[in-house]
């Protein structure tokens, strides 16, 4: 399998372009997509109803038994995915190579885009520039690319209202959905936790997919440094040097305890670092969902 | 304690630098925008403050080192007791003796003022430096920058008749301040007039200066006298009588307008004298620069060349002229030839006379003295045992060693600085 790296596939421009090499790379791996081959499933018969849609009507039975039948399905397109990417500006980091939003971006279209190709709908709501951007979940390839183009322009940028944006994505998903959380998770870490859990117990399939890099886990710095707050313009002046061993196990410390939150509450969660390919990470997560809820799936 | 050179305090502005550095480099961390701050609050990162107080005893410590560096070019010395007496001890000390003209005068005691002087320059001991010179006033300004180089007490003594003109007060104010000067006067007998004996085998001749020029008297003197001293300039010697020698002793004494110096001395011998040819056998080529310096002024005199048939004055031995010279024990020796006329013989001895006379200077004509009350306004005490003339022994060899120590203090306190947070400072 070709490892496409987090650069050449960031580097894409056309985000739908990016999405579909994420999507094919991981259909071309040894894994088989446990959404591959899902389709609409027949589940039973049952007798005619005025009002029934006639395109349900059985012909065949009809013709065999003159009898009116009704056949009814599995409910395959109701599953709504919501995406919902940080776009603070905590997530532009790093300053050099691939940052964690575009790095986010590239995988909500991944999801986006191998949620559309199964016939799901999937939609995104996320903090916009000046008021909370929500593209509703609906199905096709029409819809996917006002997505993206949507998903495109978002900029890593201010602040992002974790908490309020989950809270707010549970109630605009009617029916139970699944909300993908894409976000460095920096912000309100009990509040950010109790929402999930809230929306977790709405009966939504809540997933954490937590972005980091490299230059966070550790600091590569070193000397004396001013640290600024990308989002509150904070400083702190650190020694980096000595700091270094303190800051990483505080980091995995964090990590750690977002993992075991999570799993507590029985989200989803997967840790997602901008090195990795996109397409691993993927998989990282489908996989994760494969095996940790196989009676959740729908 | 004294500072030997105070103004490198000046320097001490330097002890800015640490602290300057300090607050630059602490002001200076480069920026880093980062995602989030929340990982630095674990309570093992300490953030670094504004105002550190660790590092307060290094800035201190890099402090002194510069004020210690400072103090030690300062050069200070600790000025204990026995330093103050040995100091006081010291004594430098330039002697100056006049060499003017007058100074060849005599002294009541019959030698020269300058014999006189010398001899007392001698009798100085300790660090002194004898200068001779014929102008003392201008001797001072290098005095005093060669006294600069010497320590302790610091002392211009000048010997001299103090003729008028020699020294004022402008003169005197070219020495350092608390630069001691001391004026000796040497007495000459007779100031303003010459009185000098001139002493023959035969006759005395005296020279007395009056209205237009020396008045030479002479009387007859036993032939085998012993009372010639040095200071019997002209020592004739002919057999009593002889006419020649009165006229060319009187020629001579009309045709001279100045006596030569007492030391040197010189000797007449006639044809008819009768040790002549014994002298003429002791008698050597001249070698002496103020012989040979007479023999060219004579030579130049019109009056010399023209009585004489040959002057070939110096071109002793094989001379046929009027009076061949040579020299004898220092002194110069005329022997005049048998054939001489008087009136030659007289020119002669004139010429060579004059030739021998020191050339007074113009001011010294005037042969007033400087009064003793001036004499004793111009002097002064040298100031004792001034701190801060000493250039060698400064004790800022001990601050450079604390400053050193400190230095490696300094190093330790660094090392355990950056052992303990990790970080360079």
């Amino acid at each position: 399998m070709s490892v496409l790296s987090p650069d050449v596939v960031a580097g894409i421009e056309d985000l739908e372009l990016a999405a579909r090499v994420v999507v094919e790379g991981l259909r071309a791996g040894s894994h088989r997509s446990p959404y591959h081959g899902y389709s609409a499933e027949f589940q039973q018969h049952r007798p005619y109803r005025p009002g029934d849609d006639l395109k349900y009507l059985d012909w065949k039975v009809l013709g065999r038994s003159d009898r009116l039948y009704s056949r009814q399905f599995r409910e395959t397109t109701s599953m709504s995915v919501l995406l919902l990417p940080d776009t603070s500006a905590s997530m532009g980091f790093p300053e050099t190579g691939v940052t964690k939003f575009r790095y986010a971006s590239v995988l909500a279209a991944a999801l986006a885009y191998l949620v559309t190709t199964r016939g799901d709908a999937v939609g995104m709501l996320t903090q916009g520039t000046r008021r909370a951007e929500y593209v509703p979940a609906r199905s096709g390839r029409p819809h996917l690319q006002a997505l993206l183009a949507a998903l495109d322009r978002l900029r890593p940028q201010g602040s992002w209202d974790g908490p309020r944006m989950i809270a707010l994505a549970a109630e605009r998903l009617r029916k139970p959905g699944v909300l993908i959380v894409l976000s460095d998770f920096y912000d309100d870490e009990e509040a950010t936790a109790t929402a999930l859990r809230r929306a977790a117990r709405a009966g939504h399939d809540v997933a954490m997919l937590q972005m980091t890099s490299a230059d966070e886990r550790s600091l590569s710095h070193s000397g004396h440094l001013e640290f600024v707050d990308a989002e509150s313009g904070g400083r702190r002046v650190v020694d980096a040097t000595g700091a270094a061993p303190a800051y990483a196990a505080a980091v995995a410390a964090f990590h750690e305890r977002c993992r075991t939150q999570a799993h507590r509450d029985g989200i989803d969660y997967a840790l997602v670092a901008t090195e990795d390919p996109p397409a691993q990470a993927l998989r990282q997560y489908l996989l994760l969902r494969s095996a940790a809820a196989p009676g959740a799936r729908r | 304690m004294t500072w030997l050179a105070p103004w490198v305090w000046a320097g001490a502005l330097l002890a800015a630098v640490p602290v300057l550095i300090h607050l630059l480099s602490r002001s200076s961390a480069r920026q880093q925008r980062f995602p989030t701050l929340r990982f630095f609050d674990d309570g093992r990162i300490q953030a670094v403050r504004r105002s550190r107080i660790t590092d307060l005893p290094l800035l201190l410590l890099r402090v002194l080192i510069v004020l210690l560096a400072v103090a030690a070019l300062a050069q200070p010395r600790l000025d204990s007791a026995g330093r103050q007496a040995a100091l006081a001890q010291r004594v430098a000390r330039i002697v100056v003796v006049d060499t003017s003209a007058s100074m060849q005068r005599l002294t009541p005691a019959g030698a020269s003022a300058l014999e006189e002087a010398r001899h007392r320059a001698a009798a100085y001991d300790g660090a002194t430096t004898v200068i001779e010179t014929d102008d003392p006033a201008s001797t001072l300004p290098g005095a005093t920058s060669l006294l600069a180089q010497r320590s302790g007490v610091r002392e211009v003594v000048i010997i001299s008749d103090f003729q008028t003109g020699t020294l004022d007060s402008l003169d005197v104010a070219a020495l350092d301040e608390g630069t001691g000067l001391q004026l000796e006067r040497i007495a000459t007998t007779g100031d303003g007039a010459d009185d000098r004996p001139f002493r023959t085998a035969t006759r005395e001749v005296l020279a007395t200066a009056g209205d237009g020029g020396f008045r030479w008297t002479g009387r007859s003197l036993p032939a085998d006298s012993a009372a010639l001293s040095a200071a019997h300039l002209l020592t004739i010697r002919a057999s009593d009588g002889d006419a020649v020698v009165a006229n060319a002793i009187r020629s001579a004494a009309l045709a001279s307008a100045q006596l030569p110096p007492s030391d040197r001395r010189m000797t007449l011998v006639m044809p008819g004298y009768v040790g002549r040819d014994s002298i003429a056998a002791a008698a050597r080529p001249v070698t002496t620069a103020w012989i040979a310096d007479a023999v060219m002024v004579a030579a130049e005199d019109r009056t010399a060349r023209a009585g004489s048939t040959s002057p070939a004055l110096a071109a002793w031995p094989d001379a046929d002229g009027v009076v061949s010279v040579a020299e004898d024990d220092g002194g110069m020796l005329l022997l005049v030839h048998a054939d001489a006329e008087a009136l030659a013989v007289a020119a002669v001895l004139a010429a060579l006379v004059d030739g021998a006379a020191v050339r007074t200077p113009l001011r010294e004509r005037s042969a007033g003295i400087i009064e003793d009350a001036e004499l004793a306004r111009l002097e002064r005490a040298a100031v004792p045992a001034v701190a801060g003339s000493d250039v060698d022994m400064s004790d800022g060899r001990w601050l450079w060693l604390a400053a050193l120590l400190l230095l490696g203090v300094e190093a330790l306190v660094r090392r355990r600085a950056v052992r303990r947070t990790g970080r360079a400072t």
